[in-house]
């Protein structure tokens, strides 16, 4: 984990920098307001990952000499299949389709993506 | 089989860029400039140029050399890493976007030295819309319209600095002359001035360069350089005739 | 993962030497179904894959019309509307529906195998991103099938150009929805690898021993991340502005046309990024296989792939040098820098193949042809660089060439490369090496003739997106021996379908590890089971299979 969020720490170092020196020479008001949200966003992400690396023991992926035994057991349950992906990819096609249209057209297809999300998160 | 292809490949993109080089003229394939600015943007095509044909010929060369002299069969070298080889390879390159950066900025503050920037001799409001420009001379009432079938011709005066204001009825257009060798976009709600010094009497062609909707291919106009005399003669002209 | 479902497999990690297959319960569907139904890494990978390809032969069959078109001056078969439509949604078909889903496809396929993962982490999170994919790329297609006719105004969508007054009509806005879709799709896929390249990882695969394609997928999905919120946050203030009457870009009404520029670039310059930067790990992975060699520098390959991605999020507004609205110096040393890591790649590429006993079969020929083509296309990007140079260029054919070499050349150099390296995996027979020798050589000759020509043609001063163009003024030439090299492209593609058909036909088994890789994926059968692998070499170093190769051969009598 530490790699990671240190990598992400300079990244986002480095785009705050940025956004600093691009207010000041062009007071551009788009670009430097994305750049510093850019910034936060890394901090966001790298101070979740340096949270739970601090929580947590050198897991076997984190040390050089591990072995593959040490990885043996469960991983965890993986679905087999699942009809519901296509489904809601249809009735979100269905929804970007229709909205290009009418607000009302989008409905039906909104309507099929919301209950294949559901389904989907009651498997 | 193989080699014997990369062989051929390597000598015919040799011959190539001999080609390329030697047939093109020292301008290396950009258009004949005709303005102050132009020839500043020739001047810094040609280190461009000349710095990508150098690194190309070495990248180039070292691939050839590595695939004829890399032989199949057994292992190859096994490094893995050379760190004072790595650095070089990093601050080479970083050495010349260095200069090219010197080299453009040093390129633009001439230019804006040169042309008496809020001195103009003369100033033209050009409007486009969709699809064709007005070209209107300040403090005359000369105007020249174009229509489908009939190109608008601008006439500047050869030596002197011609301000062009852009303005735009509608969408984003550009104001485009390849013999000036710069363009600007015509951006509505947005005050753009183009200063031009042209260097050379001719009729040089004109493109609208941001695509702006159906017709986007036919707002092409003409920019006719004139001496002094004739660009007065000539406003005298339009000016009786729109009277 | 909370409760278990009926019929999930159960999946373990496995010791070394001991075969323990998958859990019972695999009675799942079959056929048609089952590729429907499927939330396997590996499958979604292959539908991408192919979806992509697709959507490559539809991109690519519009820009064999256009440049028919201007093979020529005077219109002769399409009128100007069509043209404008083409040119439109070529640009939307390649960049969103071609070159990164391709990237996500290799990625899908490969991830798990690299790191010794047996699926993804989130894999009907994945089998979702692939049908919101499929399910965006149709609806922005089917804008011609509408009155209007499809987008017309540009890939990029300048406003005011593409408001409701200008471009009334469904077509832009299916356009905007069908985009904001894909986009969801690729946010979901950046998700899926950064915490499957977190989190899923082999007992001894630190991060510094990931295969160099498993960092650069690793960039990529954090610029997804980082950019995709803005492209779909335009295209919603566009379809807002084309369909609710609210004034985002209209200046009348105190709104600004650059906004959409600045919002659409920012997004824009890391997207090219996203694009490339999968083609990059691709070669990375094939040129030391076909060099025998080990990759030279993998930590310079790391920091300066990390280093791309970075400086491209601070680059975006040298699309805009010609407005007149932006800071010159401040881009124009950002978009300078960024050929330093790139630089840095081209060198550590040369330095792996250098002292390489080559053998030069077709993906390395792809990988080489791609050193090529990118080295051109990465040599024009700094000459663009610098505004005053660029001010003549922009929106000619100059910049059509360069993007052409650096995107298309990437795309479809190291696409052809990865794929005809990693079938054998992924199908279990071989693609025919005669067949592909034609393959890559009417590609790379058709491809140059195509785009080589595109430079003289903008520095003369020929303007992007016109549909015609006047007759005698030096434009000709170029135009013609573009299009034949566009001509020599489409038979490339045709060598290379029927090239896949009569290898089928042949179906020569391939086996585990024809190529003597040194990735993870080649030590499981192919085409891998449905868990990945049955046994796993220990991880040393970023070359396990080529380790545990050589610790046979020593160990041998």
């Amino acid at each position: 984990m530490k790699a990671e969020w240190r990598g992400l720490g300079a990244f986002a170092a480095f785009i705050a920098l940025l956004a600093t020196i691009y207010w000041f020479m062009s007071y551009e008001r788009a670009g430097s307001l994305l750049l510093a949200t850019c910034a936060v966003s890394i901090v966001i992400f790298g101070a979740y990952l340096a949270g739970t690396s601090r929580r947590r023991a050198p897991l076997p992926e984190d040390r050089t000499d591990a072995v593959p035994e040490e990885g043996a057991g469960e991983v965890g349950v993986f679905a087999a299949a699942s009809v519901w992906p296509p489904v809601i990819g249809l009735g979100a096609a269905l929804a970007a389709y229709g909205l290009a249209f009418s607000g009302w057209l989008a409905l039906p297809g909104m309507a099929l993506a919301l209950i294949g999300t559901v389904a989907a998160a009651l498997r | 089989m193989h080699r014997a292809a990369a062989r051929a490949t390597a000598a015919a993109v040799a011959v190539g860029l001999v080609l390329v080089v030697t047939g093109c003229s020292s301008r290396v394939g950009m258009p004949d400039s005709a303005s102050a600015r132009g020839d500043e943007v020739i001047g810094l095509w040609q280190v461009l140029f000349w710095t990508a044909a150098a690194l190309a010929a070495l990248v180039l060369g070292l691939l050839a050399l590595i695939v004829v002299r890399g032989r199949e069969g057994g292992e190859g070298r096994q490094s893995d890493g050379h760190v004072p080889l790595e650095l070089v390879y990093t601050g080479v390159p970083l050495l010349i976007v260095a200069a090219i950066f010197l080299i453009e900025v040093r390129t633009r503050d001439r230019v804006d030295a040169d042309g008496s920037r809020g001195r103009p001799d003369v100033v033209v409001d050009a409007t486009a819309f969709q699809w064709q420009w007005r070209f209107a001379y300040e403090g005359t009432d000369v105007q020249v319209l174009g229509s489908p079938g009939s190109q608008p011709e601008l006439v500047l005066p050869v030596d002197q600095v011609t301000t062009i204001r852009l303005h735009s009825a509608d969408v984003i257009h550009a104001f485009f002359v390849p013999g000036f060798l710069s363009k600007l976009d015509v951006i509505p709600g947005r005050d753009n001035r183009l200063d031009v010094r042209p260097t050379r009497v001719g009729t040089f062609l004109g493109h609208c360069a941001e695509f702006c909707g159906l017709d986007h291919a036919r707002m092409n106009f003409t920019v006719r350089v004139v001496t002094a005399e004739d660009f007065e003669a000539w406003q005298r002209d339009q000016q009786a005739a729109a009277a | 993962m909370a409760a278990r479902p009926a019929g999930g497999r159960r999946v373990t990690t496995l010791d070394v030497g001991r075969t323990i297959g998958p859990a019972a319960g695999q009675h799942g569907p079959r056929g048609l179904v089952a590729w429907l139904t499927t939330v396997d890494h590996k499958r979604i990978g292959i539908l991408y894959c192919w979806t992509a390809f697709a959507f490559f032969c539809v991109g690519g069959f519009m820009a064999s019309l256009m440049r028919a078109e201007l093979a020529e001056p005077e219109l002769q078969l399409l009128s100007t509307q069509a043209y404008n439509e083409l040119f439109t949604m070529h640009g939307t078909v390649m960049m969103f529906l071609f070159a990164v889903p391709m990237g996500t496809g290799f990625a899908n396929y490969l991830i798990p195998l690299h790191i010794g993962a047996p699926d993804m982490a989130f894999p009907r999170l994945n089998a979702l991103s692939y049908w919101l994919f499929l399910g965006g790329g149709l609806v922005l297609l089917s804008g011609f099938l509408t009155s209007r006719g499809a987008a017309d105004f540009g890939w990029t969508g300048y406003t005011p150009l593409s408001d409701a007054v200008r471009s009334p009509g469904p077509g832009g806005d299916l356009w905007a929805t069908g985009l904001a879709l894909t986009g969801i799709a690729s946010t979901m896929s950046a998700i899926n690898f950064v915490t499957t390249v977190t989190s899923l990882r082999a007992p001894g695969m630190t991060m510094f021993r990931l295969p160099i394609f498993v960092w650069t997928m690793l960039g990529t999905s954090v610029l997804v991340l980082l950019a995709f919120p803005v492209i779909t946050a335009n295209l919603a203030m566009l379809f807002l502005e084309r369909n609710y009457g609210l004034h985002f870009f209209d200046p009348a009404f105190g709104g600004s046309p650059l906004l959409w520029q600045h919002l659409f670039w920012f997004f824009g310059h890391p997207e090219v990024y996203i694009v490339v930067l999968p083609f990059f790990g691709v070669v990375t992975e094939v040129l030391p296989v076909f060099a025998r060699t080990r990759l030279f520098g993998y930590k310079a390959f790391v920091i300066s792939t990390m280093a791309i991605a970075a400086y491209s999020i601070s680059t975006w507004a040298h699309h805009m040098f010609t407005t007149g609205a932006v800071d010159l110096p401040f881009f124009t040393a950002t978009t300078l820098i960024i050929a330093v890591p790139t630089g840095v790649k081209i060198f550590s590429w040369l330095a792996t193949l250098w002292g390489g006993r080559l053998r030069l079969r077709t993906p390395m020929l792809f990988c080489l042809g791609f050193l090529v083509v990118f080295l051109i296309g990465g040599l024009t990007g700094p000459m663009l660089a610098a505004p005053m140079f660029d001010q003549h260029v922009h929106d000619t054919y100059f910049v059509v060439a360069h993007m052409h070499y650096v995107l298309l050349g990437s795309a479809m150099f190291a696409m052809f490369g990865g794929v005809y390296f990693w079938w054998p995996k992924m199908m279990g027979w071989r693609l025919g090496e005669r067949a592909g020798l034609w393959h890559f050589w009417l590609t790379f000759v058709g491809f140059n003739l195509t785009f080589f020509p595109q430079h003289v043609l903008g520095m003369r001063g020929m303007p992007r997106r016109f549909a015609d163009y006047p007759e005698g003024v030096g434009y000709d030439t170029a135009h013609l021996l573009s299009s034949i090299g566009a001509a020599v492209l489409v038979v490339s593609v045709l060598v290379f379908l029927g090239n896949v058909v009569a290898s089928w036909r042949r179906r020569e088994p391939a086996g585990d590890d024809p190529w003597e890789g040194s990735t993870l994926e080649w030590a499981t059968t192919s085409p891998p089971p449905p868990h990945n692998f049955d046994w796993l070499p220990p991880v040393r170093s970023e070359r396990p299979v080529y380790d545990w190769r050589r610790g046979q051969e020593s160990s041998e009598p």
